[in-house]
């Protein structure tokens, strides 16, 4: 690549920390309003497409938390521990458990589905970028 | 604890230990835990198998939402003897995969590889333990996204064709599945397969049910490779990695086999005997794939491919047995699912031993290796009779029990098909076993050691219990008469 | 409501149809990715489908939920959602890598999946 696209260089990284914080705000809020881990873990993967398109793959990887297969890795494995506990309790499995904490100027409610929801985040975030990573490669590959 | 949640743990357990799977180092590791979670899912299907024996039934309410609402995983002993078989496949293959795998997958990838081996061991579980019709559709997704991936990991190019064909294939046929459960949904309002076969009857008239019933059995039927929508089989059975051949052949058409004898006798109990000719059909079908996949196995001149054909031609029996729609005809369909899961399983091991030595499953490539490799010559004698059905050997019971089915309904034809197709199966296990034995051996001088341990160990395990199970049908039969009792919808 | 609903699902499955059809290799996916968004379209109108009043409810209403779309096809196609997606990367990928690895995306030529016909034991190709 010759040209370098400044602008949006300059502003990619911006966005795409907007883009991170935005699909945080739609995973905490998604339980009972629109939203949720699947939706908010799509908008972390656009974040990442971004970066990839403008750096390429190997800076869009560094901005990950994980690499992408560890990610998905722990995704999953915390989403299905979130249904464990229950089974300590003598309920069956996938049975969730919620708590209200008061915040003072609004009350949020915390349970194991949040545990659920972070793990199908990451385990989007990661698998998709693992696939997005792997066409982008193999783009490069043949270009 | 343990034994209230047993149906849950042989889900969760291989889909808890998946990832954890895909990120250990090295090449030992994973195969060890995969090999460790599918011998702690053997125990556990057991142990499940033992409690539905005398026909009573498990459920369980996953998250606590009672059924027919929540997802319910149901176990009768149908379930329980299917997930015997998956499990007891993964657990007899594994030990055979660490070689094998080796020399076929590059090293990277073998990590991947296992994971994506306890993910469709966990779809194929989940399909046979679920209670809820949508639920068993996701599983059956797990399962074919993570077979498509293996078939992928092929040596060979063709490999890519032949996970990309079963790609399209399966799609097609899961989007058939979903398509038939939308529209029963919209009849019923309800997803529990239980509860379905309460209110099915009912409505069965309707042209919604009518159409529902025809996507289900079509998607299915692609997903089992019934004849003459086969054509995925062969080319995924040829080029995936030898254990997976062995692990797919045995268990993937079995579970949808299973699914099929879900639909046709618990969900759509009425609909299959009396209301439409869905049973003619599948009876016309399984004599048309006896016969043409028999032909077809006759003229491959790769013995995967052959044995793949061979597998389409057994399919055939298992419809003729579901097609009969009787007592007799079903029995003999649950068995043959459970000894044909050993036959092809031993003989696909064989196989993939000689692959192991010689580097092709190319027939003339075998010339006089069976004097070789005595062992494996052995065992795929032994599984050959099996698959013909030679008295004493567990391929036997099932024929036994189909022509007895026939006899019952005086479909002579179909008996008579019955045993043309057992003189074909001579014929394309006969040419195996010419080529290795009795010509002489290729003129480059290079000779073959037999097989190393890990390989043969677990190959003759399998041809042993071809054999128990051909004396002692006790367990095979007795469980599939209880499970025809289970099932519904059979007349008597 | 239903017929607009009812046209676009044989719209888009028409579409799908014509672009399985196909040669290209990457047409035949688009093709698959649309019919399961046709699929997703009749199993959401299992659930009434001409209904204003939104599935959730504060309490159980039972005059309300009457009138109420039903929430669990929402559920069930958003899982299909989930899935056609996984699929439709997974076929990317993989048609990516048969495309490099065969140097063609014309499904003819892929037919190699065959063994040749040259075999010596397996018959003459017969030509459709």
């Amino acid at each position: 690549m010759t040209e370098r696209p400044l602008l949006l260089e300059y502003t990619a990284r911006m966005v795409y920390w907007l883009m991170i914080a935005v699909s945080l705000w739609i995973l905490l809020r998604g339980h009972n309003a629109p939203g949720g881990g699947f939706i908010a873990g799509l908008v972390a993967v656009a974040a990442t497409s971004l970066m990839a398109i403008v750096y390429g793959c190997d800076r869009a990887q560094r901005a990950m938390p994980l690499a992408p297969l560890p990610l998905t890795g722990f995704g999953i494995l915390l989403a299905l521990a979130s249904g464990v506990p229950a089974l300590f309790s003598g309920q069956p499995f996938l049975t969730h458990a919620w708590w209200n904490i008061d915040l003072g100027f609004t009350t949020y409610k915390l349970s194991t589905v949040l545990a659920f929801d972070v793990g199908v985040y990451a385990a989007v975030w990661g698998a998709f970028s693992l696939y997005l990573l792997a066409l982008l490669n193999d783009e490069g590959d043949t270009a | 604890m343990i034994e209230s949640h047993i149906s849950l743990l042989l889900v969760v357990i291989p889909l808890l230990a998946a990832p954890v799977t895909a990120l250990l180092p090295g090449v030992r590791l994973p195969w060890l835990t995969a090999l460790l979670v599918s011998w702690v899912c053997f125990a556990l299907a057991i142990w499940q198998f033992a409690l539905v024996m005398d026909g009573s039934v498990i459920s369980y309410e996953l998250g606590g939402w009672a059924p027919p609402w929540g997802i319910e995983y149901r176990i009768d002993i149908v379930n329980a003897f299917v997930a015997l078989i998956v499990a007891g496949m993964a657990a007899i293959t594994l030990p055979y995969a660490l070689r094998s795998v080796e020399q076929e997958i590059p090293k990277h990838q073998i990590p991947l590889f296992y994971s994506m081996f306890l993910l469709c061991m966990d779809g194929l579980l989940g399909i046979t333990l679920t209670g809820d019709i949508f639920n068993l559709f996701v599983f059956l997704e797990i399962s074919s996204l993570s077979s498509y991936t293996l078939i992928s990991m092929g040596r060979q190019r063709r490999a890519l064709t032949a996970a990309y064909q079963y790609l399209i294939m399966g799609t097609i046929g899961a989007t058939f599945l979903l398509i038939g459960i939308g529209l029963i949904y919209a009849e019923t309002g309800t997803l529990n397969m239980a509860d379905l076969s309460n209110r099915l009857p009912a409505v069965f008239s309707h042209h919604t049910v009518h159409t529902a019933f025809a996507f289900i059995v079509v998607g299915v039927a692609l997903k089992l490779a019934m004849f003459p929508l086969h054509l995925w089989l062969p080319n995924a059975y040829t080029y995936a990695p030898s254990a997976i051949t062995v692990f797919l052949a045995a268990t993937a058409t079995k579970v949808a086999v299973y699914v099929m004898l879900r639909v046709v006798f618990t969900v759509f109990s009425t609909g299959f005997t009396s209301d439409t000719p869905t049973d003619d059909m599948f009876l016309l079908l399984g004599v048309l794939g006896v016969l043409v996949a028999s032909f077809y196995a006759i003229y491959q001149g790769d013995a995967k491919r052959l044995l793949a054909y061979s597998s389409v031609a057994q399919i055939g029996y298992i419809l003729l047995g579901i097609g009969f729609a009787s007592a007799l005809g079903v029995t003999a369909a649950v068995v043959h699912i459970f000894n044909h899961a050993l036959m092809k399983g031993a003989l696909f091991m064989a196989v993939g031993a000689l692959v192991y030595r010689i580097g092709s499953s190319h027939i003339t490539q075998f010339s006089g290796v069976g004097r070789q490799m005595p062992w494996t010559f052995g065992a795929l004698v032994l599984g050959g009779l099996s698959l013909i059905g030679v008295p004493g050997t567990a391929g036997f019971i099932s024929k036994w029990y189909l022509v007895l089915a026939a006899i019952e309904q005086q479909a002579w034809l179909i008996a008579a098909v019955i045993l043309v197709g057992s003189l074909l199966a001579v014929v394309y296990v006969w040419k195996m076993v010419e080529v290795l034995y009795f010509r002489p051996a290729s003129d480059t001088g290079e000779t073959y050691r037999e097989a190393p341990l890990s390989l043969l160990v677990p190959t003759w395990l399998l041809v042993i219990a071809n054999i128990y199970f051909g004396l002692n049908a006790d367990l095979t039969v007795g469980a599939a008469t209880t499970a025809v009792q289970v099932l519904g919808g059979i007349p008597q | 409501m239903t017929i607009v609903l009812l046209l676009s699902i044989s719209v888009v499955v028409a579409a799908a149809v014509y672009l399985m059809l196909s040669r290209d290799l990457f047409r035949v996916v688009i093709g698959l990715t649309l019919l399961g968004a046709g699929t997703n379209l009749v199993v959401f109108a299992a659930g009434r489908f001409a209904s204003v009043t939104p599935p959730l409810l504060e309490t159980a209403d039972d005059a309300a939920a009457a009138a109420a779309a039903n929430p669990l096809v929402q559920a069930l196609v958003l899982t299909a959602i989930v899935i056609s997606f996984a699929l439709l990367c997974f076929s990317l990928v993989l048609g990516a890598r048969l495309r490099s690895a065969a140097n063609s995306d014309d499904t003819h030529s892929l037919q190699s999946a065959e063994p040749p016909a040259t075999d010596a034991v397996k018959p003459a190709e017969i030509k459709p």
